[in-house]
């Protein structure tokens, strides 16, 4: 096992903090909350370390921190306002200068049909599809075996497509 | 890869942050990992362990009688000698820091919870004298004065009526919960009935204005709104209700030591209700009332704060609420003093405080 010191982690942070920032959004769907909980993440995760615990696959211990942090953020969350959904892909064109308006319009049905799914279907697809994971490592994560995991995959991704109306 | 994969995957590249966020929080990550350093195992552990625990002991000891006596007051509860300075300096404190409008409303909302959660949780230790109760009907008005100012002048500073309108529905519901909760405290505890009383009055004259602000907003969102911002905070309201029902269920069916299978019971027909009503929201979405919608999920919220006042009462007072809850939804609506003079709440209290679109 590879121990973990300052270098290791901060080049950890590097590697993971946009995927752990959009797996935190698909559950909350707020971008600043989105950034604190990543945030919270890492800073949970040292402090696992700093405690004298050792992580053997750090990736995915961020990753079930993350996913702990956003189950305590439902607790405690408030509705998503207006203002802060102009933040998120799709719906402030001016923060999105590069992308085409077809682009901007396809971002914003999609995220508008994701939001249709149940939390756990938006978590495996984004981790799926989004972020590149194999099956294999999302099923750890989720504690399921490869092959209920695909099967969920496979499902919310139809789920997915006929919300979309391409399915 | 399909299109909808492809879609998916697209968002890898359009969902991250900037180079700046990212330096930001590299920062704050570098500077909690100086304060917080990985020490390598050593075989003189046992000794330099030790060594930690008297320094630790003395920042302590600094920090509670040096400068940190309002780091130490934060955890003060109603009847501790600190008590006055959390209520009276700490939280005003915040409040001033705060600079985003809506994040103060927020928080003094949250302060109104805390506060009202404090007393009904000394109440019921019978921990409460006269001395007590007027530093908390204080500070209590003042939160609900600040409140209450601050929501009303979200719009005049260009927040969507819908955003006010959330931390309004958020408030009611809030008053309305705890309203109850010290209902069922009154009734454990006698001696604290007049003790109560005063902090439901406080909640009673402040409760008239939080609904007529409430029905102002309603009636903006409706007039000012379009249908695509109204359709997006829809969305919104969707994934979050969903999300916190689900992880209620789970709080509710891992916590066995507090809430046993009548608690369960009652919970789970509170959430089967909302679940109903986040149906029949979805539904008016779906149909394309998107306003009628947005209204439907405002009642939402206000089912999910109460469920989640009773359940956090029900863990942290000692005796039952949520079950008691269950059984006595009509004595709730009965409590005339927290009537509200009319119906819906007189708007035209705010008449000209909010600026046209």
């Amino acid at each position: 096992m590879k121990r973990i010191d300052e270098k290791v982690f901060i080049e950890a942070y590097d590697s993971y903090a946009d995927a752990l920032f959009r797996y935190c959004y698909f559950r909350v769907y707020d971008r600043e909350r989105a950034r604190e909980l990543m945030q919270e993440t890492f800073l949970k995760a040292w402090e696992y370390l700093h405690k004298g615990n050792e992580i053997e696959n750090l990736r995915a211990f961020l990753y079930k921190v993350a996913h702990n942090v956003c189950v305590n953020e439902a607790i405690r969350s408030k509705s998503v306002s207006l203002d802060e959904m102009h933040e998120t892909v799709g719906y402030d064109p001016e923060d999105q200068q590069q992308l085409s308006p077809e682009r901007q319009a396809e971002g914003s049905l999609l995220m508008e049909r994701l939001t249709l799914l149940s939390e756990t279907d938006r978590e495996t697809l984004a981790l799926r599809y989004v972020e590149g994971l194999p099956v294999a490592e999302i099923a750890t994560m989720l504690g399921e075996t490869p092959n209920a995991t695909s099967v969920r995959i496979h499902r919310a991704l139809a789920r997915l497509k006929k919300e979309m109306g391409t399915a | 890869m399909k299109h909808t994969e492809q879609e998916l995957k697209k968002l890898s590249e359009t969902l991250a942050l900037s180079a700046s966020e990212k330096d930001t929080h590299k920062d704050a990550l570098r500077s909690f990992m100086r304060e917080h350093p990985v020490v390598a195992p050593s075989p003189f552990a046992p000794f330099a362990f030790g060594f930690f625990r008297y320094a630790l002991a003395i920042v302590v000891v600094l920090a509670v009688t040096g400068t940190g006596v309002t780091f130490a007051s934060e955890g003060a509860t109603p009847g501790d000698a600190l008590y006055a300075i959390k209520v009276k300096v700490n939280e005003p404190a915040r409040i001033a820091l705060t600079r985003d409008p809506e994040k103060r409303a927020d928080l003094e909302v949250a302060l109104v919870d805390r506060r009202l959660k404090e007393f009904a949780e000394a109440s019921a230790r019978e921990d409460v004298d006269e001395g007590v109760t007027d530093l908390v009907v204080e500070s209590l008005s003042d939160r609900l004065e600040d409140a209450h100012g601050d929501i009303l002048t979200l719009r005049a500073e260009g927040v969507a009526a819908s955003a006010a309108l959330d931390t309004a529905v958020d408030l009611y519901s809030t008053l309305s919960a705890h309203t109850e909760v010290l209902t069922r405290v009154s009734e454990e505890n006698p001696e604290s009935f007049d003790d109560i009383k005063r902090i439901r009055n406080t909640i009673a004259s402040h409760i008239t204005i939080t609904e007529s602000v409430r029905t102002a907003l309603r009636r903006a969102v409706n007039e000012d709104e379009s249908d695509v911002a109204v359709g997006i905070a829809v969305m919104a309201k969707q994934g979050a209700a969903t999300g916190t029902l689900e992880a209620t269920t789970l709080q509710v069916a891992a916590d066995t030591d507090t809430f046993d299978d009548g608690d369960r019971h009652a919970v789970d027909d509170a959430i089967t209700q909302i679940r109903n009503a986040v149906e029949a929201a979805s539904e008016e979405s779906g149909r394309g009332d998107r306003k009628n919608a947005l209204r439907l999920y405002g009642e939402v919220d206000e089912q999910i704060t109460r469920l989640r006042t009773l359940i956090d009462a029900d863990q942290s007072l000692g005796f039952d609420i949520i079950e008691r809850s269950r059984h006595s939804d009509d004595e709730a609506e009965k409590t005339e003093e927290i009537e509200p003079e009319t119906e819906d709440g007189d708007s035209s209290l705010l008449d000209g405080l909010f600026p046209g679109p």
